[in-house]
């Protein structure tokens, strides 16, 4: 259960940003989450709601952006999806890929009055 | 309405945090372990052997939702440690570890040992300025716990498997687990020991001299 934790420092960034850019309230935002990092999305948002609370995000929109994962095989180059983080190359079975998309945790826009 | 456009790492505060915990840390020149585990595993007892036997100073953060248990064993092996108590929270964060840090005598420790909440999920998301992650898991646990917790094994240095006296007795491969583990970090060290009798506890050791000395 970190999408409390997740939530409370999303408000947090989101507090910053409308302080930054004169907004009373923010009416809606967009997160980029990565598949890989176990984040439940229905449970976010219900975080959200909460953290949000008593501050210019409470009532605001969230909409969730998910990235697929992708990993590079650090032996042969190999780019492939990836669903959890326990895998082999689909190439040449060299575990210890490099993960290149699915891990992110991103705050990417606001709207707000 | 105004619409911004931003790109925010929504985990920022924290790093910054635990960047500002790291800094502290190589200033009073002390070597720092996040010990992470599920609750029961073995952290505090593989401390109690730990500051028994290792040659180092030795200071303990203690992680717990609530209660000063831990770290009262903590203290009557010797150590300094000091108490958090997370309130409910399953995981410690580079803030929480900043409030702590006035209470211990950094330049005078050459280790400090972080012991997470007890969970195999939540404190693998957050750094709190640590040089290196270690985790525990007790073989009776068993053998899936790679395949269904990976981000804590990828995010580990070392994976210390306890409780290796029970192998005769539960169905638990330590062969898997292994296997498991380094196919999701084949950087990953791997120790075998039981704290009960200290078998396998020296190479454990060894990794912690090591980390000191580097």
């Amino acid at each position: 259960m970190h999408e409390l934790a997740l939530a409370q420092n999303v408000v947090q960034i989101l507090c910053e940003e409308a302080g930054r850019h004169g907004l009373d309230r923010v009416n809606a935002f967009k997160l980029r989450v990565g598949e890989l990092r176990a984040v439940v999305p229905e449970l976010l948002e219900t975080c959200l709601d909460i953290a949000g609370r008593g501050t210019v995000v409470e009532g605001a929109r969230v909409k969730l952006e998910t990235v697929a994962g992708e990993a590079r095989c650090t032996s042969c180059g190999e780019r492939f999806p990836v669903a959890e983080l326990l895998f082999l190359c689909p190439r040449c079975d060299s575990p210890g890929g490099e993960i290149t998309a699915g891990q992110e945790l991103t705050l990417v826009e606001l709207e707000g009055d | 309405m105004t619409r911004v456009t931003v790109v925010r790492d929504i985990l920022e505060a924290n790093d910054r945090l635990a960047a500002e915990n790291r800094r502290l840390f190589d200033e009073a020149d002390v070597r720092v372990v996040n010990l992470m585990s599920a609750p029961g595993a073995g952290k505090t007892t593989l401390l109690e052997r730990t500051i028994a036997s290792l040659d180092l100073r030795i200071g303990v953060v203690e992680g717990d939702i609530q209660g000063s248990q831990d770290a009262e064993r903590i203290d009557a092996a010797g150590a300094r440690s000091v108490q958090i108590n997370t309130n409910g929270a399953c995981h410690l964060d580079a803030n929480m570890v900043a409030s702590a840090l006035g209470e211990l005598p950094l330049p005078e420790l050459d280790l400090l040992v972080i012991e997470n909440v007890g969970n195999l999920v939540c404190p693998a998301e957050f750094k709190v300025g640590e040089h290196a992650k270690a985790m525990l898991l007790s073989l009776p646990e068993g053998d899936d716990k790679p395949a269904k917790y990976p981000l804590m094994f990828r995010e580990s240095r070392a994976l210390v498997i306890n409780k290796m006296d029970l192998a005769p007795h539960v169905d638990a491969d330590p062969d898997r687990i292994e296997r498991d583990a380094r196919t999701i970090n084949p950087e990953i060290e791997v120790f075998r020991v039981s704290c009960k009798t200290g078998a396998g506890l020296d190479a454990w050791l060894d990794w912690l001299r090591r980390l000191r000395a580097h």
